[in-house]
């Protein structure tokens, strides 16, 4: 019976482990990106962009990232991160920002890259700050993945 | 009243942590409504908090601007002061003076020290002034206002005897924007400017038009100088409501979040009490598991700590990820988990690491579900080790942290807490493994004879990881790995259930070293391989960057670039008809261009097409052919191609006219990136100048060369050594030409060096290629590497150790070492000691070493140049350096490979990379210690140690001199420009020291275990003689193995134990017979006493008979009455005699305590007057004891409470168990017991009583003892007494019917 409680205990914490863990795996990416009925454009990937800054939540847009992605912000954090790590940094970012609107004024494509530009406005501790926005896209096991998201 | 009171506070105090629980949750709940009544009143009286708070704003500003200014003002005055200073001042001694001055010297302070005529003295590092000096003869203080530096001046003359001197002027840092922020420029070297330290959200305006703001809601507060002179306003944005509002609601919520978290942790404790005192070991386990979970993710979504404490642990830019929901979405989260993790797999397995105890056979009788255990034990490893390896992936691939890293002596904090996270969820995992592969073994013990079990289990195993392995699309492992790993922990399971099974409770401290070993070498493991998948990866992506196509890539940058440029340009400074450095640099690193770490430049020209500003990273501004083009033509874009004897490069230049608001052209300004691939993958801007550092793949190769192909063959490359004919092998051409596949890894050897060579198929033209070839560390670094990691990992947990270690001495001062561990000690301090001294001395040495190499470097490279700019030079012309100019200098750096500066009457006159000086990070005035050496005292070459932020650098300085001897200038060469090559030098030498002596401590700590453990070992047996001696066992003998000193003792001791036995069954022989004696004194006279009255009665009767007595009969009744009574008498005395002697035979066996005193309560129901108030505990108490034995223990103490309460009163009975102890209380309401008698209730023959032997209580006493208890009373005198009886509980049925122990 000890025993049994003991598996029956251990089996429930590895389940959970499983079900709230997520890979992060080099070689298959997160299964949202597995769209096999349509495909995700470059524009649908800008629109969960604009509106997630808009919104001010990175949850929007954060299923498109590539496995590494390129993000350079005005606090400092600046390089390669992963996803996961991309996720987090933005949300800490601008989670703790209230967003007072936001649009791409710049669509366009170079080098077979889609980017896409504009400027953010955000209250930060009362204070109004400014931002130039800049995504680029790029193609990963064939799917547009966010390969930049800079903010300066 | 009194009594009331009394009960109150005792009624509080054994339920204290249910009221604190009540209070804090009603404080919780409460501050929810204070905060409305917080933001209502705020909301009510905003117009005096405005008002209020606005002028302790003001008033706050003013009095840190005055702090500020003040201490440098009295710092200048200082100085000016010193009769020294005053001496040196007036006889032109700048030696003396230069010396004064870097008493004072710091980051944010430098000096400059001018003569009566206004001419610069002496200075000291410090920044580049933007003002001109201003002449005045009292203090006066200034604010100059830069793009990137903001400077405080302190002006102070220095007179004496009323004669002026000069002026002492003190620059100190009042802002900084310097926009490129990495790891060796950062704001926190500038910390001590006012800005940063004010910390508040201020504006500052300096400009000599400065006025009050009109903004609205933004507060003015005017800043004046030393000398009540005007100097700026600072705007402040004034208060608004919504701030106030949030900032009163956040302090608030973070009062309440503290108060959940002391909340959770006080339930969590009464929960986990309640449930150690009433539940069984396996379900108070469980409880405890998920009460710490629910607590984790309480905290979690709480945001403790992480939103109360800013430390790095809790960035996710050094580590993040999804896993549980935010688990681990930092270091410090996941190492908050990993703690509960680990707690939650101790608690399941607690008994792993408590008293061990042998394992029964045990007799499977659920065929069925015994072999669905066979699958499922195996099918739960196979899931929790992916579960691990997933962890590791996640370490490896969601952080930035390195855990491989050639120039690290010491893991930094956050590494270190990553290894410790990863050790405890190492540590979970393994006995997870070692748990199921035991259990399965076991499972197949009936089945199987206990040899072959293990086989099978292996086997099993195997299988259900082959197929894993095969079934699954994303293992995360190799086959080969899941095997070694299987293996190994099998060994090491295998060792466990040997010690578990032979019971040895001495070896524990061993499993635990073997289950610490095997944890640390299987993270070690997977950890090293999967950094080294992914610099592989990272490789494979930065070749994929650098195979982009780039035409419109590029254009976009600069059109990009141009228009941030034209937007942001201002008016004022292109009228100016200065060269203003820091403006083009500015510029570049606000742009796009200085994210992309390209080869680039960027040229402003004002309206008659002169350069204001300029900056470059390479030679990549050409020429200015297109001034005229770029003043008045349009915005343009094009592709300029270059060829050299390298190949043909290109650039992507665009320029652009700059308008004012009316239209009129105010100048314009150009932008070039140079981009063909390889200058891409040199990408020579300096490292300091990076917004980033790229990834360096230092860990695992050693260098990295460039390629080009077309077709198949190579056309171009960064590695001067590479045969200029080579193909690339034939695999490559196939795949690239028959699949879709863009990307090829290959092991190839090239001039007998190996390689691992990435080849890239470009988008754009499939015939190009290009090639990254990696060459990969020898084994020996390689294995370095691991044993850096390996000796992280040990050190850290090591660390931890101590401290438990240190914090056990600390609670408990009576703690000791044994010997053998002192002796390890000893020998491990006698031999690290000295070498961590020779350790440290030799990298010391190592460190001057190279400190030397590059002095010694930079006085050839030093005099190389000079030596080439002689030619330039007319040494006997007095024009000086004027031959020299930009064009020769890049001339002379081409054709020696050597940067260098030139300074002409102490001022940068030239450099070969301007990028450090426009970027204001060098001052263009000569180092004054430079000055001192080379121009004061005349020394041909000098070098010195230089800093910008923590990026430490060499700088060597040689005199130009005309032929005459004639100072004409001065040369500097930096080593900025090959630090790399030093690092690498460093790193190798720093990775061969570390290693030998990670290698010869790993071998002190082995050999010296082995010695200290042979010879602690006679000591051992000594110790365990000795114990076994002290239990009784007499027959010991030492086996003596030693003819030395031990051998000897080990000899005396078995004589010695020899004779204690003989002397010992002397004595019991003589006890026994004394014994006897006393029995058969006390049998004689107890049987004595009911003898006479039956002799008398006897009597009585024969005369009652002779005598013809007429109450005869009533005679015989008396009389035979006597006669029973005193025969009964007779039959109890043998009776306790026997139960004291123990005639009859003890069977042991499985008793319900509750059901046994059940029934010796139910043997005295005949006592009416005597009421029972029973309190059992609620589950079956088992014990390992005599039924009738312990039935008449009970009953004994029962019938004493009755006697002692004359038969009427109350007897209060419980059982309860306290952890593995049952406890049994008996109390009366008796009289109480005598403090005199008390002492000897339970000694034999001892009695209160008319009647009885006094062995009652002797026999409870001995019977208990003999049960392995104890038995204790109080006693309150007039109140009652109360025995308490303590009996070790039996913990489980599997105890006495067989089982097994996990």
């Amino acid at each position: 019976m000890e025993n049994g409680i003991k598996i029956l205990t251990i089996t429930l914490l590895i389940s959970c482990v499983g079900a709230f863990s997520q890979v992060t795996d080099s070689k298959h990416p997160p299964p949202q990106l597995l769209a096999q009925h349509f495909e995700i454009t470059s524009k649908i990937i800008f629109t969960a962009v604009e509106k997630g800054i808009d919104e001010g939540d990175v949850d929007v847009f954060s299923n498109y990232f590539g496995n590494r992605v390129y993000v350079n912000l005005p606090s400092g954090e600046s390089g390669y991160f992963s996803a996961n790590q991309a996720y987090y940094i933005l949300k800490n970012y601008i989670g703790v920002r209230k967003p007072l609107g936001f649009s791409f004024t710049t669509l366009g494509e170079a080098d077979q890259i889609p980017y896409a530009t504009g400027r953010a406005a955000f209250r930060f501790k009362g204070n109004r700050e400014f931002t130039q926005v800049y995504v680029a896209l790029a193609k990963s096991d064939g799917k547009w993945v966010i390969d930049k998201i800079n903010l300066y | 009243m009194r009594l009331l009171i009394t009960n109150l506070f005792n009624n509080f105090c054994r339920r204290r942590y249910v009221y604190i629980v009540f209070f804090v949750t009603l404080i919780i709940g409460g501050s929810f409504l204070l905060e409305k009544i917080f933001t209502s009143s705020i909301k009510n009286n905003w117009e005096n908090i405005k008002k209020e708070k606005t002028e302790r704003i003001i008033s706050e500003v003013k009095s840190e601007f005055n702090r500020y200014q003040n201490d440098a003002a009295s710092l200048t005055n200082q100085v000016s002061k010193r009769n020294d200073f005053i001496n040196a001042l007036r006889s032109f001694d700048q030696i003396a003076l230069f010396n004064i001055l870097n008493e004072y010297q710091s980051v944010e302070t430098g000096f400059d020290v001018y003569d009566s005529t206004g001419s610069l003295l002496i200075w000291t590092h410090g920044f580049i002034s933007t003002n001109d000096f201003i002449r005045a003869r009292t203090p006066n203080s200034y604010i100059s206002p830069g793009s990137i530096f903001t400077l405080l001046y302190i002006q102070q003359p220095v007179n004496f005897n009323g004669e002026y001197l000069g002026t002492v002027v003190l620059k100190k840092l009042f802002d900084v924007n310097f926009p490129i922020s990495n790891r060796f420029i950062s704001s926190d070297i500038f910390e001590g400017t006012f800005v940063r330290k004010f910390k508040n959200p201020t504006k500052y305006n300096f400009a000599p038009d400065a006025k009050e703001s009109n903004v609205a809601r933004t507060i003015s507060i005017p800043l004046t100088g030393i000398s009540l002179n005007n100097l700026g306003y600072a705007y402040i944005e004034a208060p608004t409501l919504s701030a106030t509002i949030e900032e009163v609601e956040s302090n608030i919520s973070k009062v309440r979040v503290f108060l959940l978290v002391f909340l959770t942790i006080l339930v969590s404790y009464l929960i986990i009490k309640v449930s150690y005192n009433r539940l069984p070991l396996i379900y108070r386990a469980v409880a405890t598991i998920v009460i710490l979970w629910i607590v984790r993710y309480i905290w979690l979504i709480a945001g403790f700590p992480a939103d109360f404490i800013e430390l790095k642990i809790f960035n996710p830019s050094i580590f993040a990820s999804k896993f549980g929901y935010g688990l681990g979405k930092s270091i410090g989260e996941m190492l908050i988990t990993a703690i509960v993790l680990i707690s939650s797999i101790l608690c399941l397995f607690f008994d792993l690491v408590k008293k061990i105890q042998p394992p029964e056979e045990r007799k499977i009788n659920r065929w069925f579900f015994s072999n669905l255990l066979l699958i499922v034990y195996p099918v739960i490893f196979i899931v929790s080790f992916r579960g691990y390896i997933a962890i590791i992936n996640s370490a490896v691939f969601d952080s930035t942290l390195k855990y491989i890293d050639p120039a690290m002596i010491f893991p930094s904090t956050e590494l270190a807490i990553m290894l410790f996270s990863l050790f405890l969820i190492s540590i979970a995992f393994v006995l997870i493994g070692i748990y199921l592969i035991i259990q399965t073994c076991r499972t197949f013990q009936w089945l199987i004879n206990i040899n072959a079990r293990w086989i099978f289990t292996l086997i099993v195993f195997f299988v259900v990881s082959y197929l894993y392995g095969t079934v699954h699309p994303n293992p995360l492992t190799t086959q080969l790995e899941r095997l070694i790993f299987l293996t190994g922990l099998f060994i090491v399971g295998i060792i466990i259930e040997k010690h578990l099974s032979i019971g040895s409770v001495t070896k524990k401290g061993y499993l635990v070293f073997l289950i610490v070993a095997a944890s640390i070498f299987v993270l070690v493991s997977f950890l090293y391989l999967k950094d080294k998948e992914n610099a592989r990866e990272k490789l494979e992506a930065y070749a994929k960057d650098l195979s982009q196509p780039t035409d419109n890539w590029f254009t976009f940058i600069v059109d990009e670039s141009l228009n941030q440029i034209t937007e942001s340009y201002k008016q004022e400074v292109l009228k100016k008809d200065v060269y203003i450095g820091n403006l083009a640099f500015t510029e570049w690193a606000k742009s796009i261009l200085s994210r992309e770490g390209v080869n680039c430049g960027i040229a402003i020209y004002n309206g008659d097409g002169k350069v204001v500003s300029r900056f470059e990273i390479g030679s990549v501004l050409t020429n200015n052919e297109e001034v005229k083009q770029i003043l008045t033509a349009k915005r343009s874009i094009f592709i300029k191609e270059q060829k050299d004897i390298t190949g043909t490069s290109k650039y992507y230049v665009g320029y652009s006219p700059l308008f004012s608001k009316d239209s009129v052209s105010m100048g314009g300004v150009r932008v070039e990136v140079g981009g063909s691939r390889g200058e891409l993958f040199q990408a020579e801007s300096p490292e300091i100048l990076k917004t980033y550092i790229r990834d360096d793949f230092k860990s695992y190769y050693t260098n990295i060369y460039y390629s080009e192909f077309l077709n198949g063959s190579r056309v171009y490359t960064t590695n001067q050594e590479f045969p200029r004919q080579y193909r690339a092998p034939d695999i490559v051409s196939e795949t690239f030409s028959t699949t879709n596949q863009s990307s090829y890894l290959v092991h190839e050897k090239i001039e007998n060096n190996k390689y691992e060579t990435i080849y890239i198929r470009t988008p754009d033209n499939h015939e190009k290629w290009i090639a990254l070839n990696a060459e990969p560390v020898g084994l020996l670094r390689e294995l370095l590497n691991i044993l850096k990691l390996s000796i992280f990992t040990m050190a850290v947990v090591g660390m931890i150790y101590l401290f438990y270690i240190t914090g056990k001495i600390i609670k408990l001062p009576q703690i000791s070492f044994s010997f053998r561990s002192k002796l390890l000690t000893a020998f491990i301090l006698v031999s690290l000691i000295p070498l961590v001294m020779a350790a440290y001395y030799n990298r010391q040495l190592a460190i001057d070493r190279v400190s030397e190499l590059s002095h010694t470097s930079l006085e050839n490279e030093t005099s190389i140049v000079l030596s080439q700019l002689y030619n330039y030079i007319d040494r006997g012309s007095v024009e000086r350096l004027s031959q020299i100019d930009y064009s020769v200098c890049k001339s002379i750096t081409k054709n020696t490979g050597i940067d260098f500066n030139l300074y002409d009457n102490n001022y940068l006159k030239e450099s070969t990379r301007h990028e450090l000086f426009d970027a204001e990070l060098l001052d263009v005035r000569l180092s004054p210690e430079a000055y001192l050496n080379v121009v004061l005292l005349g020394k041909r070459f000098f070098a010195e140690n230089q800093n910008i932020g923590t990026y430490p650098y060499m700088v060597g300085y040689r005199a130009i001199k005309s032929e005459e001897g004639e100072l004409l200038g001065v040369l500097s060469v930096p080593t900025l420009f090959k630090r790399s090559s030093i690092e690498e030098e460093m790193e190798k030498r720093n990775a061969y020291l570390f290693g030998v002596y990670s290698i010869i401590f790993l071998l002190l700590i082995g050999l010296g275990t082995i010695f200290s453990n042979q010879i602690a070992k006679p000591i051992k047996r000594l110790s365990e003689a000795t114990r076994r001696i002290a239990s009784g066992d007499l027959d010991y003998k030492i086996k003596t193995e030693r003819a030395d000193e031990f051998g000897e003792l080990e000899s005396a001791f078995n004589v010695m134990t020899s004779e204690i036995k003989q002397r010992r069954e002397e004595l019991i022989k003589y006890e026994k017979e004394l014994a006897w004696k006393e029995m058969a004194k006390q049998v004689a006279h107890e049987i004595k006493n009911p003898l006479t009255p039956i002799k008398l009665a006897v009597q009585h009767l024969l005369r009652a008979y002779k005598d013809g007595a007429n109450n005869f009969n009533e005679i015989m009744n008396q009389s035979a009455q006597m006669v029973n009574e005193q025969i009964e008498a007779l039959s109890r005395i043998a009776t306790e005699f026997s139960d004291f002697a123990r005639m009859p035979e003890r069977r042991l066996v499985m008793c319900d305590v509750n059901e046994i005193m059940s029934e010796a309560i139910r043997l005295f129901e005949q006592y009416k007057n005597v009421v029972f108030k029973i309190d059992f505990f609620a589950e079956k108490l088992y014990l390992n004891a005599d039924r009738d034995e312990l039935r008449r223990t009970f009953i004994n103490i029962i019938r004493n409470s009755i006697q002692a309460m004359n038969e009427s009163g109350n007897i209060t009975v419980t059982t309860r168990r306290i952890d593995g102890i049952v406890e049994i209380s008996i109390g009366d309401s008796g009289l109480g017991i005598p403090d005199e008698i008390g002492e000897r209730i339970f000694e034999p023959n001892f009695s209160t009583k008319t009647e009885g032997m006094g062995l009652g209580l002797a026999i409870v006493k001995k019977t208990i003892d003999e049960l392995n208890g104890t038995i204790s009373f109080t006693t309150e005198k007039g109140v009652g007494t109360t025995f308490i009886i303590k009996l070790p509980v039996l913990q489980d049925s599997n105890e006495i019917t067989g089982g097994s122990y996990l």
